[in-house]
């Protein structure tokens, strides 16, 4: 008896392992508002997840309970198999996170953000200058390194901060909106960045309501209305299961229904 | 018609419901202090035109009784009741705390040979503020009328060889006893020597309070706003280390502004003190007459005022940051900190003016509970010899910094930090 519930728990265990993240019927409850409801999804390593959705549909939530800074009022996030609701401080090592439109310190240098925020994570000297240089080749901001963040524009914040989020090479990079407020060379240059790292081995879960951005970076998609995920999988099956010619038209016809 | 409705958008961006809150709990503060201290003056009035005077007379001379008959005949325009004790010992203590005046033995003998006749206001420190001084005006006026009676009588005896005399002829000294000490000073000048000494305390803890506080609050709702604490959050560093960092760092910035603030008052006391050390009565300045009464502050009185000082500027510091972490922007931070400036200034005001420790006892516990009351007082009691009160006070702020170092634990540790607002003009904004 004892043999097949160890037996069980190994086989969890490793089936877990195979995936960067696994949302099993989460929900978020504020008050009386439920802002997410009943979501499930997994994301294969070296897998671009987005969720997809208009404002207000759930999707930062989800993002920041497997970010660790809010605790779901059901089901549960394992990241690599480690609970999010039992461990976050685990978690935390597993992970980055970049919210919507987040900033970096203004008083720091880029160099200076990013060998802090690598400080954060090791304690070793060696593999900390390992992050910076790993940043520095990714962010491709060059001598505007040396520069105060307070001089940098929007689009070379986003490139710091998203080098920044997969310097460490982490289990699972959460962004949220990667690409928000950016013009389009910009927002071009990080969905490349974003789709050679996860060539490379990083796992993201994005979110974004940009639905042909998406398309264009993501492996698979959830799209997600009013705290219920509503369909996920690949692009491509998405349209066909709906007979849309783009994600757009899968979700408003997923909206209207 | 365009200006005002530029006029009407810039008044409901700045009169929010945040600022018309702290606009009211400045409003209480003000009553409050208000109402408690006109109480406390209007007892200080009614005891300074109280018409009571006691008298104590050694002398015991015709001279001396026809003085205390001027006093009672109503004849001076006062209208005074007097006490007369006799036989009161050479350096008679002020009984139950009232002051009186001394005739002492030789005061008739002294006006016959044409020499200024002393008599003494003796008084008690009870405590180091303003109001313990304003009690005593009838005591000088009856010192001022029993020099116009021997006057009038020096000049009605013809036998007047000096003009001077005639008009002064009786010479007022001051005691004060403190404990079973006494010294010949009036205790105003050791007041005023105490106030330049402490002036500092109230300097700093406003200083610290208004700039620190503020900073501080802004700091974390900005952090907040820019989103760089979500992303400090989700490393792997534990929330009490992050929280730590920030109190400390707090506390550092505080420790330095102490320091500079230390440093100001270094050079500002001697300038006052040269102020004070003029007031002298008799023989001595008003640090010796201090140091003869025991007022000086010790090692541990120093101590316990340093760690008061401390803890209030720790307290405010960690409460800044509670609310600044709970306010929805930088702007709503700078005035979700309003209160705790006032909750400084209402002790403040207290201190100044009255011996808490005589209050009544629910505005006397009501005051205690602030947990800046203490630190105002430290000067005062630790001078006064009374170690207890700081002690307590501290043990007090050490439970006080426990409690809101937990409630900042469980803010940072929980959905707060992204749930909570202190925003009263909205209701809850969720994150989507």
């Amino acid at each position: 008896m004892q043999q097949i519930f160890f037996n069980t728990l190994l086989k969890e265990t490793v089936a877990n392992m195979n995936y960067a993240l696994k949302v099993e019927n989460l929900s978020k409850t504020y008050t009386n508002i439920k802002a997410v409801d009943d979501v499930s999804f997994n994301l294969k390593k070296g897998e671009v997840f987005a969720l997809i959705g208009s404002n207000g549909a759930g999707k930062t939530t989800v993002l920041r309970i497997a970010a660790t800074l809010l605790k779901p009022t059901g089901g549960d996030v394992l990241v690599d198999g480690i609970s999010v609701a039992k461990t976050p401080a685990k978690v935390r090592e597993k992970i980055s996170y970049l919210p919507d439109e987040a900033g970096a310190y203004k008083t720091m240098t880029g160099i200076g953000y990013l060998s802090f925020m690598a400080s954060l994570f090791t304690r070793d000297e060696k593999r900390k200058r390992e992050y910076v240089e790993h940043a520095i080749k990714v962010c491709g901001l060059g001598e505007r390194l040396n520069d105060k963040v307070r001089g940098y524009s929007r689009g070379m914040i986003r490139k710091l901060l998203i080098a920044r989020a997969i310097m460490t090479k982490p289990c699972l990079a959460i962004l949220d909106e990667p690409t928000s407020g950016l013009d389009v060379i910009n927002a071009l240059e990080i969905r490349r960045m974003i789709r050679k790292l996860s060539e490379d081995g990083t796992s993201f879960l994005i979110s974004g309501h940009n639905m042909l951005e998406i398309e264009h970076i993501s492996n698979r998609v959830g799209i997600i209305n009013k705290g219920v995920l509503c369909a996920a999988g690949c692009p491509d099956d998405l349209k066909s299961e709906y007979g849309a010619n783009n994600l757009e038209e899968v979700f408003e016809r997923i909206a209207n229904s | 018609m365009k200006f005002l409705s530029l006029l009407n958008k810039e008044l409901r961006e700045m009169i929010t419901a945040t600022v018309i809150f702290s606009a009211a709990i400045s409003l209480a503060a003000f009553v409050f202090v208000g109402a408690a201290l006109s109480g406390i003056i209007e007892n200080s009035v009614e005891s300074a035109n109280r018409t009571e005077v006691n008298i104590t007379d050694n002398d015991e001379t015709s001279l001396s009784e026809a003085v205390i008959d001027f006093l009672q005949s109503g004849e001076n325009g006062l209208a005074l009741t007097v006490n007369v004790r006799r036989n009161a010992g050479e350096k008679p203590k002020p009984e139950g705390g009232e002051p009186f005046i001394f005739i002492p033995k030789g005061f008739e003998d002294s006006v016959k040979k044409g020499e200024p006749a002393n008599i003494s206001l003796v008084r008690e420190l009870k405590s180091l503020n303003v109001l313990a001084i304003m009690s005593e005006s009838i005591p000088f006026a009856a010192v001022e009328a029993i020099n116009d009676y021997v006057s009038d009588t020096v000049i009605k005896s013809g036998n007047i060889s000096d003009s001077d005399f005639a008009r002064r002829p009786v010479t007022p000294n001051h005691v004060t006893w403190h404990g079973e000490k006494f010294v010949n000073a009036a205790p105003d000048t050791m007041i005023g020597l105490f106030f330049a000494q402490s002036i500092f305390i109230p300097i700093i803890v406003f200083m610290i309070v208004v700039l620190g506080a503020q900073t501080i609050a802004a700091a974390i709702a900005v952090e907040k706003g820019d989103k760089t604490l979500e992303t400090l959050l989700s490393t792997p560093v534990p929330r009490l280390s992050i929280l730590m960092a920030k109190m400390t760092a707090a506390a550092i910035v505080a420790l330095g502004m102490t320091a500079v603030m230390s440093a100001g008052a270094a050079f500002l006391i001697p300038t006052l003190m040269k102020d004070a050390a003029p007031a002298v009565s008799g023989a001595v300045t008003a640090f010796e007459a201090a140091d003869i009464l025991g007022l000086a502050y010790t090692p541990a009185g120093v101590t316990l005022i340093l760690l008061n000082l401390l803890a209030t500027v720790i307290i405010a510091l960690t409460a800044a940051m509670v609310l600044g972490s709970l306010a929805s922007d930088s702007k709503s931070a700078q005035t979700v900190v309003m209160p705790l400036t006032f909750l400084v200034m209402i002790p403040y005001f207290f201190t100044i003016f009255m011996d808490i420790n005589s209050l009544p006892p629910i505005p006397r516990t009501l005051l205690y509970a602030i947990p800046f009351t203490s630190t105002y007082a430290s000067a005062s009691n630790a001078v006064m010899g009374n170690l207890t009160a700081p002690a307590l006070g501290f043990s007090y702020q050490l439970a006080f910094l426990i409690v809101l170092a937990a409630v900042a634990i469980k803010i940072f540790a929980s959905d707060m930090l992204f749930t909570a607002r202190l925003n009263f003009s909205k209701k809850k904004k969720y994150p989507e």
